[in-house]
């Protein structure tokens, strides 16, 4: 049946031995694994931030050429 | 009529290209020397680099003469397309009512008999410097002159990918390596159990059907490549 | 008209605002499927009698070995796509789906090596799935370059699905040639998993670990593309008045916004 394995945490931890490995490879996963979804979720809103930035500027540029027209 | 017409105009065209390519390349000959030129050197090197000893060289001759052959045809790939590119005659061939893929398999022969060829040729030279095995010396050839020729397929496509780009070297090698590997790993492995008495039918088969797949597959896809290089 | 949902299908627009809805639901799904998977596998799978404690890291790495292979073919179907029939969507999927399978790959080789110093005494084993592992992360990377250097966006668009394609005709060359390779080289060592037959406590932690990945791989790449979509599309209407509308919402949420 499903149970918990090990006996307490600090066997979990250990991993009869193998604990460096398993749980290296657990934190590797972990770091990647984050990296792929954060990064294009950060990226993307700073494109958007871009995006209206840029909207900004040329709004004020047209106002700018309707107010000082004659 | 117009069917056996056009036929000819493809042949001519073909034949055409190949002598354009051949004089062109016969009018600047220290272009085809250079890829011989680094195969004797990095070959010759080796044993200075490594132990001189007959044994340890019979060992890692057939790997390191294929290693050597697919590093010398590597320096020659920027080469394939790169004239055309600048002088615009690749806007003429792909404008021109001759299939692509002829162009291209015309170019990829000129470019294997002067480059691969050559390499498969000299290579029992080198072999009797590395103290190669008796056995090992007419599958070396032909897997070479084989595999060569796969090389100039697969990096025919390569050529046409990154002729449009200014530093092509890094992106060319990084893009072709991995596509090399098959054919270093057989063609190597095919001179090493010659080698060790297995024979070379079962190698050679190999690489000989990889040959009849690249030429399918690899001008169609040059072809395309040239394409979208020459009008972007 | 049977092609319309086809043609809806290559919109960034129509995949942009159907995603946003999914994404609501799908990404803590995936962060729960990934914990559990991982978890069962970790800490309520049954010890293995061979290697210990330590053959657990296949809950981690043998999914991320299926995707990266997975991926490399998820990213020429979309080249193809985008080839055959001239549509944008797919060769943003494509873009984006390069640095995923290069990222997936670099795990499993990490993975893969850290398991192997328990079991084979050293990190890295000229094994056959080693070095195919290794030309895989070369091919992404063929990819990835090649998408970077090349001048013009569209063109970079086919050149990489037409080096994609021809990656994909090779990938089963290479695997096969590495296998034969290695067995020409080396005598069988150990095998990872031994027999066919694996105890269903450990095979429904494994299926559900494939299962976490799929989802997460789906929502990278979604996540990816979404983004490739921003940038890209940065002049038409709907996404300036998608930033618009993310100001006038004010800062006070931006994370949900950017999902």
């Amino acid at each position: 049946m499903i149970e918990f394995r090990f006996s307490s945490l600090t066997e979990f931890l250990q991993m009869g031995g193998h604990g460096i490995y398993v749980w290296s490879c657990a934190a590797i996963a972990l770091v990647i694994l984050t990296v792929l979804l954060v990064y294009p979720i950060i990226t993307a809103r700073s494109q958007l931030v871009r995006i209206q930035r840029q909207q900004a500027m040329q709004q004020e540029r047209h106002q700018h050429a309707r107010s000082s027209g004659p | 009529m117009p069917n056996t017409d056009n036929r000819y105009q493809i042949g001519a065209g073909f034949k055409a290209v190949i002598r354009r390519d051949l004089t062109s390349l016969w009018r600047n000959r220290s272009d085809i020397a250079s890829p011989l030129v680094f195969f004797l050197i990095s070959i010759t090197l080796l044993p200075l680099g490594v132990d001189p000893s007959d044994k340890l060289l019979a060992t890692i001759a057939p790997g390191m003469i294929w290693i050597m052959a697919l590093l010398a045809t590597l320096l020659s790939l920027d080469t394939l397309f790169r004239q055309d590119y600048d002088d615009g005659s690749l806007t003429q061939f792909i404008l021109s009512p001759q299939p692509l893929y002829l162009t291209v398999l015309a170019k990829v022969i000129v470019h294997w008999l002067t480059t691969g060829l050559p390499l498969a040729l000299i290579a029992p030279v080198l072999g009797v410097m590395l103290s190669l095995p008796s056995g090992g010396y007419w599958p070396l050839v032909l897997s070479l002159t084989i595999g060569t020729a796969i090389m100039s397929l697969i990096g025919a496509m390569g050529a046409a990918l990154t002729v449009c780009l200014r530093s092509s070297a890094l992106v060319l090698t990084l893009i072709i390596m991995p596509l090399y590997l098959p054919v270093l790993i057989i063609g190597a492995n095919t001179v090493s159990s010659a080698v060790a008495g297995f024979g070379a039918t079962q190698g050679l088969a190999l690489l000989g059907a990889a040959l009849a797949l690249a030429l399918l597959v690899m001008p169609l896809a040059a072809a395309g490549a040239l394409r979208i290089s020459s009008n972007h | 008209m049977a092609w319309q949902w086809f043609h809806r299908l290559g919109s960034p627009r129509w995949f942009y605002e159907k995603t946003s809805r999914w994404l609501v639901w799908f990404a803590p799904l995936t962060i729960l499927l990934m914990l559990l998977g991982i978890g069962w596998g970790l800490g309520f799978a049954p010890i293995d009698s061979k290697q210990g404690d330590s053959y657990r890291i296949i809950f981690i790495h043998m999914p991320a070995a299926a995707l990266a292979l997975a991926g490399y073919y998820i990213m020429a179907i979309a080249g193809a796509v985008g080839l055959i029939w001239k549509m944008k969507l797919p060769f943003m999927v494509m873009k984006s789906a390069a640095p995923i399978g290069a990222a997936l790959t670099i795990l499993t080789l990490a993975t893969g090596s850290l398991w192997g110093h328990p079991t084979w005494g050293t990190f890295w084993e000229w094994d056959a799935r080693n070095i195919f592992m290794l030309v895989l992360l070369f091919l992404y990377a063929g990819i990835v370059v090649l998408a970077e250097v090349y001048p013009s966006r569209d063109a970079a668009d086919k050149a990489c699905a037409i080096l994609a394609l021809v990656g994909t005709i090779n990938v089963p060359i290479i695997y096969k040639s590495v296998d034969w390779w290695y067995s020409l080289h080396q005598p069988a060592s150990i095998k990872l998993t031994g027999g066919s037959s694996i105890h269903w406590s450990m095979l429904y932690p494994l299926l559900l670990c494939i299962l976490a990945y799929y989802c997460f791989y789906t929502l990278a790449l979604i996540l990816y593309t979404r983004r490739e979509i921003l940038v890209r599309e940065a002049r038409t209407t709907w996404v300036v008045q998608l930033a618009q509308a993310r100001l006038a919402r004010g800062k006070g949420r931006p994370a949900e916004d950017a999902l």
